[in-house]
């Protein structure tokens, strides 16, 4: 079976337990067996569901709603992005197994996609059939295999030393009770503001760069050095959202111009303080408004359930627009609008993985690009 | 040779007018009111945009006795989610209110002497502030607010900045609701305008200055997600409640007239928005038609829908008029009774509305000022003829 890695961008096969002979005829045909307690060094393990549409629990196809009415997207991006955020230095590998249902193609090319979309890389498992199917090398089976490994060898081409973008971010030491940080990135995602996860232990100037607010989600007052670190981000015009447990306010009269939050002037910012801020849906929608949709810097029409993620090479010349669809069929009619000013645009898709020129129009402040009919994922290249 | 003679047909007559002056509403609407309707032709939202929209308010005797020292609440329509866009178009170039003919009423209602303007919708199931739905269609809201002195948006689908919500009561009885429970906006205000885009509705036939007022019902409380006993804090999702009738409004606010009626949209729907500019009447109808769509209120509509271009703008002090002059400018007769386009399937809101009084639909009887309605008719008849014969 080994045969069927070779030539692949596959490099390591990933074990419940050691099998007898396994790693030296893995090692002939070039690849590493790893342990998940023996992963090598500096990847994160990712544990996650299937990603895609949530189906109704009362079965049948229908998709099940959220509490906007939207379709229940099941993403493994925040996740991503918490590990990222806490482990930035490694490689973040995501383990979610295939549901029976919805084991098609186009969800194991959404799989690919949720993952690199947030800078991981899936670790391709197969559905019960699937593997039977390719063991007995039916047909149909190795056809699907075919297919994953195109989307591997798609995805693996992603270039690396891209920065994230976002507008806002949720900031969480990530210790001890986490189930709320971890709601508010999970519902942050689905408001689509752009937004990044921050971690105390190593926060520093550069990672609060471009960001307009930041949420901060845990139950003790930050470390000291944090505390200033972002003062002095809110002094310089950004936006602090948070609950009592910040600790002590600057001087000076809060208004409630927010019908939950008290909003406190600092410096050229503002220190927004929930009543309650224990709303894991309130507090991310909230948040979005607060620090104001006239700061996106991505936005998408017509595109039905998505994830975008915003990246920038570190000489700024180049952005890079990951989106991930979760609808299993084409989207038709979508158009995105990126902040700022771009010279040349090209689009990559799994259906046509060579980039094609696409067309560019200044609106406002930024550009806008009408996107031809898309599957699963497309990433839009944008040269200034 | 006439059928009947002359003392047959005096008889007949006779005995229809005395029917009809049995029945409180047919009477109302022998009397409907009539008020001068201005036309004008605005193939852009450039510079022309400003001096027609001047001159079609000079047609109606000029803006100034109309808003001078006065607080102006203004409708708009933005109806669906800013994100939702048929097929690439901008949502403004299809069935949003356009950005530049708020501004540029803006600017002429200062110009002329207005106190106050306040910019009222209540979009698509949120109680974020309006500025914060408008950046997400691409637009600027600075470009609005600051086109006139005073000038403000409020979000009318909750309680909004005040204490409670306001009755407003039908004054000839109501067809489905006898009075409602509004954001303040709506009441406090000395003149309530209707700025609406010109546009077919699947439900209705026709939106224009009167259906846009379908939206001053605030979702909390009319709302799919509306409290049962009290008005929600928030409100969630669309006016299901009222175009289904599967339930009443929450029980703080009054319930319908008549819960035996039918529970169908097509019914209900026209009632509900004649109820509604009769507790809340419309002051001065902008009725926008430079660019807009054929076949619905929005992209979600099952038809063949296209962005056109019909360059036209409407005002009128009186609703039913403007609407009327409205119809036939888009190819619709405004006397067409259900069954008749573009009322094939729903009760004509006109003839509802001059039925209570509140204006005449008949052409005959309304004066067009500006531009003949021949030389600006655009056939959005004739395109819904062709689009249904194709199937």
């Amino acid at each position: 079976m080994l045969s069927l890695l070779q030539a692949t961008p596959i490099r390591h096969l990933l074990v419940d337990s050691a099998v007898p002979g396994l790693a030296d005829a893995a090692g002939r045909a070039g690849l590493a067996v790893v342990e998940p307690q023996t992963l090598p060094h500096g990847v994160t393990l990712v544990k996650g569901p299937w990603p895609g549409i949530r189906v109704s629990h009362a079965g049948g196809d229908r998709a099940a709603a959220g509490p906007t009415g939207e379709p229940w997207v099941d993403s493994n991006g925040w996740r991503i992005k918490a590990a990222r955020a806490q482990h930035p230095e490694g490689p973040v590998w995501v383990d979610a197994k295939p549901q029976p249902s919805r084991s098609s193609k186009e969800d194991y090319t959404l799989a690919f996609a949720d993952a690199a979309a947030h800078g991981a890389q899936w670790i391709i498992a197969l559905d019960d059939e699937l593997a039977a199917g390719v063991v007995a090398k039916k047909p149909e089976a190795i056809a699907t295999w075919q297919r994953i490994v195109q989307a591997a060898a798609f995805f693996a081409t992603d270039p690396a030393g891209y920065n994230d973008q976002a507008v806002i971010g949720v900031l969480s030491s990530f210790a001890g009770p986490r189930a709320f940080t971890d709601e508010v990135l999970n519902n942050l995602a689905r408001t689509r503001q752009q937004y990044q996860a921050l971690a105390c232990q190593s926060i520093n100037d550069a990672s609060l760069a471009g960001l307009k607010g930041i949420i901060y989600t845990d139950a003790a007052e930050p470390p000291a050095n944090v505390r200033k670190l972002v003062l002095d981000f809110v002094n310089s015009g950004g936006m602090l959202i948070t609950g009592a447990a910040w600790g002590s306010l600057p001087k000076g009269e809060a208004q409630q111009s927010h019908p939950r939050f008290l909003v406190r002037k600092s410096g050229n910012g503002a220190i927004a303080v929930g009543a309650t801020f224990s709303d894991p849906y309130r507090v991310p929608n909230d948040a979005v408004v607060l620090v104001s949709h006239r700061h996106d810097i991505v936005r998408f029409f017509n595109s039905g359930a998505i994830t975008p993620c915003l990246a920038r090479s570190a000489d700024k010349r180049r952005t890079t627009l990951h989106t991930v669809f979760y609808s299993l069929r084409p989207v038709e009619d979508t158009s995105v609008w990126v902040k700022g000013s771009y010279r040349a645009a090209r689009i990559r898709t799994c259906a046509q993985p060579q980039p094609q020129n696409i067309k560019l129009q200044t609106r406002d402040a930024g550009m806008e690009i009408h996107l031809p009919a898309v599957a699963q994922y497309a990433m839009i290249e944008l040269e200034s | 040779m006439h059928p009947c003679s002359r003392r047959q047909w005096l008889k007949t007559a006779a005995a229809a007018t005395g029917a009809a002056f049995t029945d409180p509403l047919i009477r109302r609407a022998s009397s409907a009111p009539t008020q001068p309707v201005a036309v004008a032709r605005c193939m852009s939202y450039g510079p022309e945009l400003v001096p027609t929209l001047d001159q079609l308010f000079d047609q109606l005797g000029g803006l100034g006795r109309i808003v001078k020292g006065k607080t102006v609440a203004m409708k708009v329509n933005l109806t669906g989610a800013p994100s939702y866009r048929l097929g690439y178009l901008p949502c403004e170039d299809t069935h949003y209110t356009h950005p530049s003919v708020i501004a540029a009423t803006c600017h002429l209602m200062t110009k002329a002497g207005a106190r106050r303007i306040r910019l009222l919708e209540s979009p698509w199931s949120t109680a974020d502030p309006i500025e914060e739905y408008i950046l997400q269609a691409n637009w600027e809201p600075r470009d609005i607010l600051t086109a006139g002195d005073n000038v403000e948006f409020e979000n009318t689908n909750f309680l909004g900045n005040a204490k409670k919500y306001t009755r407003m009561k039908v004054p000839f009885g109501g067809y489905m609701f006898p009075a409602f429970d509004l954001n303040h906006s709506y009441n406090d205000c000395d003149v309530f305008v209707s700025l609406a885009k010109m546009k077919e509705h699947a439900t209705a036939g026709i939106t224009l200055s009167m259906k846009n007022c379908f939206g001053l019902t605030p979702a909390t409380i009319y709302g799919a997600g509306a409290g049962i006993d009290e008005p929600s804090i928030l409100p969630k999702g669309g006016r299901s409640l009222v175009h289904s009738g599967y339930r009443q409004p929450s029980k703080s606010a009054p319930s319908e007239l008549h819960p035996d009626s039918p529970r169908a949209d097509n019914y209900r729907v026209p009632r509900t928005i004649v109820d509604l500019v009769s507790a809340r009447p419309i002051d001065l109808a902008i009725v926008e038609g430079i660019k807009t769509m054929t076949g619905g209120e929005g992209p979600w509509v099952r038809e063949k829908m296209i962005g056109v271009n019909p360059g036209v703008l409407v005002a009128g002090t009186n609703c039913v008029n403007t609407d009327a002059v409205c119809m036939s400018i888009m190819g619709f007769d405004p006397m067409a009774d259900r069954g008749t386009p573009p009322f094939e399937r729903c009760d004509s809101t006109l003839k509802l509305a001059e039925a209570a009084g509140l204006g005449t639909r008949d052409l005959s009887k309304i004066e067009v000022a500006g531009i003949p309605v021949k030389q600006v008719m655009f056939d959005f008849a004739k395109i819904r003829r062709e689009r249904r014969a194709r199937g």
